[in-house]
């Protein structure tokens, strides 16, 4: 009996489980979640996720404190918000889980805009961009996306960097997902694959934090991606303003600054959603 | 009897009437669009006591840029327009509250405003700038440092000013612009932090003499409404879209503000 219940208390877990995994969690989870501007504001406080593994954007610092831009933008918002920041770590795959499901008021993390993530999430007008890019150990030889053929590619799943490797390696190449970006860098230094696909910013900071390693970036996977804040489905008060936001630190530089600041490079003139 | 329960029925539904006429303005997801053209007109917030945007001419006829592009809003909506003055402190309690449909007031787009309104995208923007004599070596608040520099006391261009400039700056406050106007024509100070449309009218005046040195602040204005709407703010984004591709925006700032509309950006 009790096991029997044990069993069904996991059967309906599962079924739960399953029912957030599965396209239809949106209608179920919407329905229970009516967080808005005006809940944030009277909590005092904006729940925040971002995965905090993917420095520069976001990671923890030698004194344990959260650092990076992404960390750096949330402060601001919260600041601009008047209300206190909580960060809610997250891993690249689980965002949209956790964003859908109330875990969090606003993703972050570097969170690229693109037309299948819109189908679970809405996107601010973006405030970041990056692009994708092919890293590889020296010696092999990657010149162009065609060389990719026969090669196994490590990437996150979830991530911009899964979606444009798809589309742009060769067919006879063999993408690799793991759960997150430590995974795929793992396998990549343990020889397991010949390539790891991860967007530029954090590239760069694995060629300055493992030289004796040797990786090159090989090659960029086009096109540029964009990152935003993501709502659920529907803040259309909370998504106004968030865009108001963007706009207003857009302008003033502070977007621009932390940007350049943090990541190293030029921040494109950002383009309007 | 059957009288009594036709009175007793009738009130309540006047008093249901009167009720939803009382929240109808305010009511959050509210399709006021609808609303304003069923009524046949737009009540639209104005600030008329801040030239060259929102003033009373001669004839004490409302005037300005905000004015102008109100009344091309209503011409654009096919209903009449009603133009409620409104101040800088009352314009969000007016909008909140539904005795405006709208606010048109050189109203700046900031995150903290958004806290309570929405904002359309942005069709002007307002400014301050630091002006003075041509030959003037003036290019940055690094060169203002021991200089005099003349401001109105309360402006915003007086915030920037202290924010900005090196504390030895020397800040000479004047009790409005006309004042601190004429003391730079005076030649009593050596610059002369003021509003863009004050500094385009003076150097429009006599070109040869004076120019803009830098530029202090710049914020862009957008409609104000009230929060939840989103179908007002479609139509009054499309409008600001449609009016600035078209050039009647340009038209309308270049006219009264005296200077070219920057490019504007989206929100």
């Amino acid at each position: 009996m009790d096991v029997c219940r044990g069993w069904c208390r996991y059967g309906l877990a599962l079924a739960f489980g399953l029912m957030l995994c599965s396209g239809s969690r949106l209608v179920v989870v919407q329905a229970q979640a009516p967080l808005g501007l005006d809940t944030i504001i009277r909590r005092g406080k904006i729940l925040v996720g971002m995965d905090m593994s993917a420095p520069p954007f976001a990671y923890v610092d030698q004194k344990r404190q959260p650092a990076g831009s992404e960390v750096e933008v949330a402060n601001l918002l919260a600041k601009d918000l008047g209300v206190a920041l909580e960060i809610v770590p997250t891993s690249a795959a689980n965002r949209v889980p956790y964003l859908v499901t109330g875990r969090v008021d606003v993703m972050m993390g570097a969170f690229s805009i693109f037309p299948d993530r819109a189908k679970a999430v809405w996107f601010s007008s973006p405030y970041g961009s990056a692009v994708s890019v092919i890293l590889a150990p020296a010696g092999t030889r990657i010149t162009a996306l065609g060389d990719l053929a026969g090669k196994r590619i490590a990437v996150s799943r979830g991530t911009y960097t899964e979606q444009v490797l798809a589309a742009a390696a060769p067919k006879a190449s063999r993408i690799m997902r793991f759960d997150d970006d430590a995974q795929a860098m793992a396998a990549m230094a343990a020889g397991q694959v010949d390539a790891y696909g991860v967007a530029n910013v954090p590239a760069k900071v694995l060629l300055t934090r493992y030289p004796e390693r040797k990786y090159e970036i090989k090659v960029t996977i086009p096109p540029r991606n964009w990152y935003a804040f993501g709502v659920r489905r529907g803040e259309r008060d909370l998504l106004q303003w968030l865009n108001t936001f963007v706009f207003f630190r857009g302008d003033d530089g502070s977007l621009r600054r932390i940007y350049e600041k943090t990541v190293g490079d030029a921040l494109p003139d950002l383009p309007v959603l | 009897m059957r009288f009594l329960t036709f009175l007793s029925c009738s009130r309540l539904v006047a008093a249901a009437v009167a009720g939803l006429a009382i929240l109808e303005p305010a009511t959050a997801g509210a399709q006021q669009l609808d609303t304003i053209i069923k009524r046949g007109k737009v009540l639209v917030g104005i600030d008329l006591a801040s030239p060259p945007f929102g003033l009373q001419d001669e004839k004490r006829q409302p005037a300005g840029s905000e004015v102008e592009t109100a009344r091309l809003l209503a011409k654009d909506l096919g209903v009449m327009l009603e133009i409620v003055p409104v101040t800088g402190a009352n314009r969000i309690p007016y909008l909140v509250t539904g005795r405006v449909d709208l606010v048109m007031a050189t109203f700046a787009i900031s995150p903290d405003r958004a806290k309570s309104v929405w904002f359309s995208s942005p069709y002007g923007a307002t400014g301050s700038v630091v002006m003075a004599p041509k030959g003037s070596v003036i290019k940055s608040y690094a060169e203002l440092d021991k200089k005099r520099v003349a401001v109105a006391r309360g402006s915003f261009s007086e915030q920037a000013l202290q924010r900005e400039a090196k504390p030895t700056t020397r800040i000479i406050r004047f009790d409005d612009d006309a004042a601190a106007t004429a003391a730079m024509l005076a030649g009593q100070v050596d610059a002369y932090a003021t509003a863009v449309p004050i500094a385009n009218m003076l150097i429009k005046r006599s070109p040869a003499q004076w120019e803009v040195k830098f530029p202090m602040l710049r914020s862009w204005y957008g409609v104000g409404m009230r929060r939840g709407d989103a179908d007002l703010l479609q139509w009054v984004n499309t409008f600001v879209m449609f009016h600035l591709q078209n050039g009647d925006m340009a038209k309308i700032y270049e006219k009264w503000i005296g200077s070219p509309l920057p490019p504007v950006p989206a929100l």
